[in-house]
């Protein structure tokens, strides 16, 4: 099976994943860029790194402890600051118990 | 000479011998940026008044006696994915346009303790994903040489702003060359730092592993003393280094005398321009004659770093974008369940480009991609990494070109995202490795735009990158250049 065909029918399956809603003539666009660049950075696996360690970061980072401070957090005021979503001192948001994840 | 044609060190040295206040500079730039905006559209957010709010209050301390740091009364532009307390901080995204952050980011505390008055935020591609700032959700930025091609990206605002004489420093960030490309492509000098030298704390993250945040100036002077003041450990940012900062402007007038210089052969193949070939061998032939030793390097992976780069950034850019679900802040759109108000939200909030990462993203870390797509980009990085180790055991630098070509035109390549990369392809892979690096102009191309040479050294050797750039900028004479700003080459 192509690449192609692949890619297209797991867009949507994609954009779940991602929470990303997409617009129908967008699908369509945006799975011929994808299965473009795909199909070129599949080049990536004529590299043998057969005995090669992946490397997430440039130089392994160190592993650092400090002392555990209590600093001010930001007054809630400003944390609200930029959104519509406050009530009171919570953040609102549609029922989320109960609710199955949409798939497209 | 006006001021806002003048250097950083310039303004400097004015300002401590009071021949000049800061508020009449911050003035001068504030009044450029009147004039060319409107051509240039550098800037998506202009502080004017925070600015000269700034400058009062250093010429109120300056009239007191305090001692200053060398920068104080120096305006500075800042990349608009770079936190500003009270400033909002649009990443050039719809989702983000109304966000104001609570707070700086660290480097901006930095400069404002400087006495850094702020211009304002500058264009870029949306969260940083392009090459020409043509992504940006608002208007693209147009190259001062010649109005009809783009800055680069994607610290385009940013490079064109100090280019068009609307700043005299900014502050860009590079994940894949996006200080260093628009450095090449505007006749600025910029550099990326090590990965860890500058603190990434509260500058929205692209791809985690190697963003930095780095100098964009008009000389390397300019550039040594904005890294001097931004470099250094932060505890808000583990990755940052407590290796110490040297005093960069000290050691710009070293010379290359005995440095070892490596001349990559993989920046010269057919399809770049011959005008960046010849520059980049002129360059290589100065340095000979100011004693280095110049011979010929090689990073065998390098032909698969774009592809590696573009894997790892666009699986980090999946998660960092997590973050983005309009509730706490940025564009929000209801929706009958919380999926649907997240998906909505992005959906609207989110431009092509991005979407379009973050859905490559999703799919190279999906269970049956891991391993043939993230994982061998991850390895693959590893080899880059070993090809670097290997050059720097014999070379202290490495020389060559920055892009394949000089500025290409606005709508060119907007459309083809793979040739969009592959103008990327000189500076993908040193991010890879965590190197710093450091793009000059260098000469220009048949069509008289600058072109720039990048030098290359092992991780927190910029000094050694000050060194050689400033001989190479001495060498092509020591005056910035400087674009015949006009609406003609609309």
């Amino acid at each position: 099976m192509s690449v192609e065909l692949k890619i297209e029918r797991e867009l949507d399956g994609l954009c779940a994943l991602a929470c990303l809603h997409l617009e129908a003539d967008e699908k369509r666009r945006m799975a011929r860029r994808l299965e473009e660049l795909i199909k070129a950075l599949r080049r990536i696996q004529e590299v043998d790194t057969a005995e090669v360690e992946p490397a997430a970061y440039p130089a392994a980072l160190p592993v650092r402890f400090r002392e555990d401070e209590v600093e001010p957090s930001l007054p809630p005021e400003q944390v609200f600051e930029n959104t519509a979503n406050r009530s009171g001192q919570y953040f609102h948001v549609p029922r989320i118990a109960g609710e199955e994840r949409e798939e497209s | 000479m006006k001021l806002y044609e003048m250097t950083a060190l310039e303004l400097s040295r004015l300002l401590q011998e009071k021949e000049v206040s800061a508020v009449e500079v911050a003035r001068s730039f504030i009044e450029r940026a009147d004039a060319v905006e409107p051509l240039v559209q550098a800037y998506i957010t202009r502080t004017p008044e925070e600015a000269l709010a700034g400058a009062e209050a250093v010429d109120a301390k300056r009239s007191r006696g305090e001692v200053l740091p060398p920068l104080a009364g120096v305006p500075l532009a800042i990349k608009d994915n770079i936190c500003t307390r009270g400033v909002r901080t649009t990443c050039a995204s719809r989702f983000l346009e109304d966000y104001v952050p609570p707070g700086d980011a660290s480097v901006i505390s930095k400069v404002r303790a400087a006495g850094m008055p702020l211009l304002g935020k500058t264009n870029m591609d949306e969260f940083a994903m392009g090459s020409s700032t043509e992504n940006s959700a608002f208007f693209p930025t147009r190259n001062p040489w010649d109005l009809s091609r783009v800055p680069g990206g994607s610290s385009g605002g940013s490079a064109a702003a100090v280019s068009a004489g609307a700043a005299p420093l900014a502050l860009g960030s590079d994940t894949g060359g996006s200080i260093r490309q628009p450095a090449a492509f505007c006749g600025v000098v910029g550099l990326r730092p090590t990965y860890g030298r500058v603190s990434r704390a509260g500058v929205v993250a692209l791809a985690s592993s190697m963003d930095q945040v780095g100098p964009i100036a008009l000389t390397v002077a300019d550039a040594a003393l904005l890294l001097e003041l931004i470099a250094g450990e932060d505890k808000a940012d583990f990755t940052t280094s407590s290796e110490p900062v040297p005093s960069y402007l000290d050691v710009l007038s070293q010379g290359v005398q005995g440095l070892r210089v490596g001349l990559l052969v993989e920046d010269g193949p057919a399809n770049f321009d011959p005008a960046v070939v010849a520059a980049v061998q002129k360059a290589a032939r100065k340095l000979e004659e100011g004693g280095a030793v110049v011979e010929e390097a090689s990073l065998p992976h390098v032909s698969y770093a774009l592809e590696a780069y573009q894997l790892i950034c666009a699986a980090e850019v999946s998660s960092n974008l997590g973050r983005f679900d309009g509730v706490r802040y940025g564009r929000c759109v209801a929706g009958e369940n919380v999926y649907a108000m997240f998906s909505r939200s992005r959906g609207e909030g989110f431009g092509p480009e991005v979407k379009r990462r973050l859905l490559l993203g999703t799919y190279v870390l999906s269970k049956k991609q891991y391993d043939a797509y993230y994982l061998q980009a991850l390895r693959v990085r590893a080899l880059v990494c070993r090809d670097y180790q290997s050059a720097f055991k014999r070379f202290d630098l490495l020389l060559g070109a920055v892009t394949p070509t000089a500025a290409f035109k606005l709508g060119e390549k907007v459309d083809d995202p793979l040739a969009m990369y592959h103008a990327d392809i000189c500076i993908v892979h040193g991010p890879l490795a965590g190197v710093p690096a450091i793009s000059v102009p260098y000469g220009f191309d048949g069509d008289g735009l600058p072109l720039g040479v990048q030098l290359t050294a092992a991780p927190y050797r910029e000094e050694l990158l000050f060194r050689a750039a400033h001989f190479l900028e001495q060498s092509r004479g020591a005056e910035p250049l400087r674009p015949q700003l006009s609406p003609s080459g609309l």
